[in-house]
């Protein structure tokens, strides 16, 4: 252990000192509730240290190089000019309402004014922190984690931005919310710790869209936590599109609490950042609930996308589908660690769980694990991974009808990648997802 | 336009083509005949391009030039097509999305303008009329989920759209039912001309009716073992396979 050991600890220890300036900063709000909560994350943080590769949780994923990067806290000051910056370009979506963050923190000017009606609010954390900081306490930490995360820890003692979002009950038809992070990378590498509350009300429905870009290429580590409550009969459709630059870490977790006869559907999309870990923890808690995650990633170069997520079945007729698709290229690597929990008194579960990778190099490698825990016996699970190649009696047949090689790998691979594309609903975002893949495809040299 | 000399061929370390010889000229159709396993796809597939065939020895000039030294897709736009034995099922494109692609990759390579939508959807209508194929098979997958006689026509819809020099079909007949067989038969004449010609690959002296050849070949074991008018055909169907192995030299074959 030594060696590593040593790096977690020096990582904590800077983290410690950032911490520490961090509360010096506070002046009078040092000793309020949400303070305390930031403290003690700080203190479970330190006590149960950074994971190493021997943690069965992160044996694939080495964060060697993020744990020696030594990030600063983004001040105000060091915030990029936003003059040059229009936000509507980074997903071609006008009808949206829309709260854009640099460096994590909050800018108005890139932010639509009038965010609050009766039937939505879409706030800034930072405001609601200041006007209504129940609000947060009542929102935040709600759903638990089992094991505890150590960068949801990481997420908690450094929250201070980041988004609430409320749907009254019986609201629907609304515009999709629009999260647009934007990571300017400049001179310090940064630690970006925004928070995102949802609480969805009985009846509702919402669209919610959760964009990472970069502005520079300079180096980052966004760590952030989504925390979704869906009531009873409401229905949550959140879309996460991960395209910072190949400076950045990625690193977040999601917990969704699904209640009766409610649905969630996550649809994450993942082309950008050096290094990925999403952790995504759903929890079907009412009779009837609906829990659907949709994934693809297409990593090229060396970036490496890891991907855990947990669905749990807590109570009895809860279905759940889940299909990640990789689509890996030069030397990277992907991860899928999927885990199903039936729990006693959930029977009548159908869980469908598939995850389906292509390799596009010979270089290119994944790592899939399926994991089934299933303590009820009246369900149906099925579950099922492959890791394979290109198709080469399709690609023959592909080009003996003309087509160049590199098109007929493109047409290949767009057909994987687009089923999940198809599975959003609002037609503009499949427009900039398609955008999206053919552009990761026209730079691998497949187009 | 064609002249195959001693073609040497193997798959996965097999021998399978051991010597063809063959030579077809512009507005000629060709028909070969042989048993199951005697090398007529392989043969097909060589022509096509297919990597998973290692040429050996031998040589393939088509229109004075190595044919071998070409990829598949530059053989596609230089006019060779290969009509499937088994098409290819391609979940996820589109059967227009593909058709609209491979001719536009063709046109580009001939030195012509890519079709629009508009005027791409007009020559496939009136191609899809010649091999009486439902519109609605335009819009789905690539042969997904198509009947044995929907991929056959679909084979000869491309080969309409691609309109070739050198077309070789490999077994487009079987599966086929009558009306069917007629139909696909109707559209390989209609695409015959003095410029083009067409290697049929079948079991059934049946086809010959609706495309009567200029020759029929004999492959048996990887060679071409007899050569004949259409009524080696008839011949084949009435006596079988037995004669033409005898006219295969046993001695050779250990070598
Ligand atoms: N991919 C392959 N791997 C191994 N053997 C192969 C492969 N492809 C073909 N062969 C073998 O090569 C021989 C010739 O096959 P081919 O498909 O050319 O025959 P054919 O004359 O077209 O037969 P049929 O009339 O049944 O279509 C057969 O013995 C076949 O098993
Ligand atoms: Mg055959």
């Amino acid at each position: 252990m030594g060696m590593s050991t040593n790096k977690q600890d020096k990582a904590l220890q800077t983290f410690r000192t950032n911490f520490e300036e961090f509360e010096r900063g506070l002046n009078g709000a040092g000793n309020s509730a949400m303070h305390k909560r930031r403290r003690a994350a700080m203190e479970r943080l330190s006590e149960r240290g950074f994971p190493t590769m021997q943690d069965e949780e992160w044996r694939y994923t080495n964060l060697g190089g993020l744990l020696e990067t030594q990030f600063e806290r983004p001040t105000a000051e060091l915030l990029p000019d936003t003059t040059n910056i229009d936000p509507v370009s980074f997903l071609g979506m006008e009808e949206t309402v829309r709260l854009t963050f640099i460096d994590g923190v909050f800018c108005a000017e890139l932010s639509d004014r009038a965010l609050t009606s009766d039937a939505l609010r879409v706030q800034d954390f930072a405001s609601v922190l200041e006007n209504d900081p129940d609000l947060i306490l009542s929102l935040a930490g709600g759903i638990d984690d089992g094991d505890e995360h150590p960068f949801s820890l990481l997420n908690d003692a450094f929250t201070e931005q980041g988004a609430v979002i409320h749907v009254a009950k019986n609201a629907t038809d609304l515009p999709p919310v629009h999260l647009l992070f934007l990571t300017s990378g400049g001179g310090q590498p940064l630690l970006i710790s925004p928070r995102i509350l949802i609480k969805a009300e009985a009846n509702s429905e919402l669209d919610i869209i959760e964009q990472y870009a970069g502005l520079g290429d300079g180096r980052s580590l966004t760590n952030i936590v989504v925390e979704i409550d869906v009531a009873d009969n409401a229905h949550v459709h959140h879309v996460k599109l991960q395209e910072e630059n190949e400076g950045a870490w990625h690193i977040s977790a999601g917990y969704a609490r699904i209640a009766r006869s409610a649905s969630y559907a996550n649809h994450y999309f993942g082309f950008g950042s050096r290094l990925v870990r999403n952790h995504l923890h759903t929890r079907m808690d009412g009779v009837g609930a609906e829990c659907i995650l949709n994934g693809l990633f297409m990593p090229m170069d060396s970036q490496h996308m890891d991907h855990h997520t947990v669905i749990d079945h807590a109570q009895p007729h809860c279905n759940s589908h889940e299909l990640y698709k990789g689509l890996l290229f030069d030397d990277s690597r992907g991860v899928f660690s999927g885990k199903i929990i039936v729990r006693p008194d959930a029977q009548k579960t159908d869980a469908k769980q598939a995850n389906n990778n292509l390799l596009l190099s010979g270089n290119a490698l994944v790592d899939t694990k399926p994991q089934l825990e299933i303590w009820a016996d009246d369900v149906k699970c099925t579950h099922g991974a492959t890791i394979g190649r290109l198709d080469e009696d399709a690609l023959f047949y592909l080009r003996s009808r003309g087509l160049p090689k590199a098109k007929a790998n493109s047409i290949l691979s767009y057909a994987f990648a687009s089923e999940l594309v198809g599975r959003v609903r609002l037609g503009a975002l499949r427009a900039h997802l398609d955008a999206a893949i053919h552009n990761r495809l026209e730079r691998t040299g497949n187009a | 336009m064609l002249e195959i000399r001693n073609l040497h061929a193997r798959v996965e370390g097999k021998e399978i083509l051991k010597g063809v010889d063959l030579t077809v000229n512009a507005g000629e159709i060709h028909a070969i005949m042989g048993p199951n396993g005697s090398g007529k796809s392989t043969l097909a597939g060589v022509l096509a391009g297919r990597e998973l065939y290692e040429v050996t020895d031998g040589e393939v000039i088509y229109k004075g030039r190595n044919l071998l030294d070409l990829s598949p897709e530059e053989r596609a736009c230089e006019g060779v097509f290969l009509a499937f034995q088994y098409p290819i099922e391609i979940p996820g494109v589109s059967n227009t999305y593909f058709l609209k692609a491979a001719l536009n990759a063709v046109r580009k390579y001939r030195g012509l303008a890519e079709l629009d939508a508009v005027d791409f959807l007009a020559l496939v209508k009136e191609k899809m009329q010649l091999v009486e194929m439902k519109h609605e098979l335009l819009n789905r997958p690539v042969n997904e989920g198509f009947s044995g006689g929907e991929k056959k026509r679909n084979e000869i819809l491309q080969m309409a759209v691609l309109n070739p020099t050198l077309g070789i079909l490999d077994e487009t007949d079987s599966g086929l039912d009558i009306d069917a067989l007629r139909i696909v038969a109707n559209g390989v004449n209609k695409l015959r001309s003095t410029e083009n010609a067409t290697v049929v690959v079948t079991h059934y002296q049946r086809l010959l009716n609706y495309i009567i050849p200029d020759f029929v070949h004999v492959l048996v074991d990887g060679r071409i073992v007899k050569s004949g008018d259409k009524d080696l055909a008839f011949h084949l169907e009435e006596h079988g396979y037995d004669w033409a192995r005898e006219l295969h030299d046993p001695a050779e074959q250990e070598a």
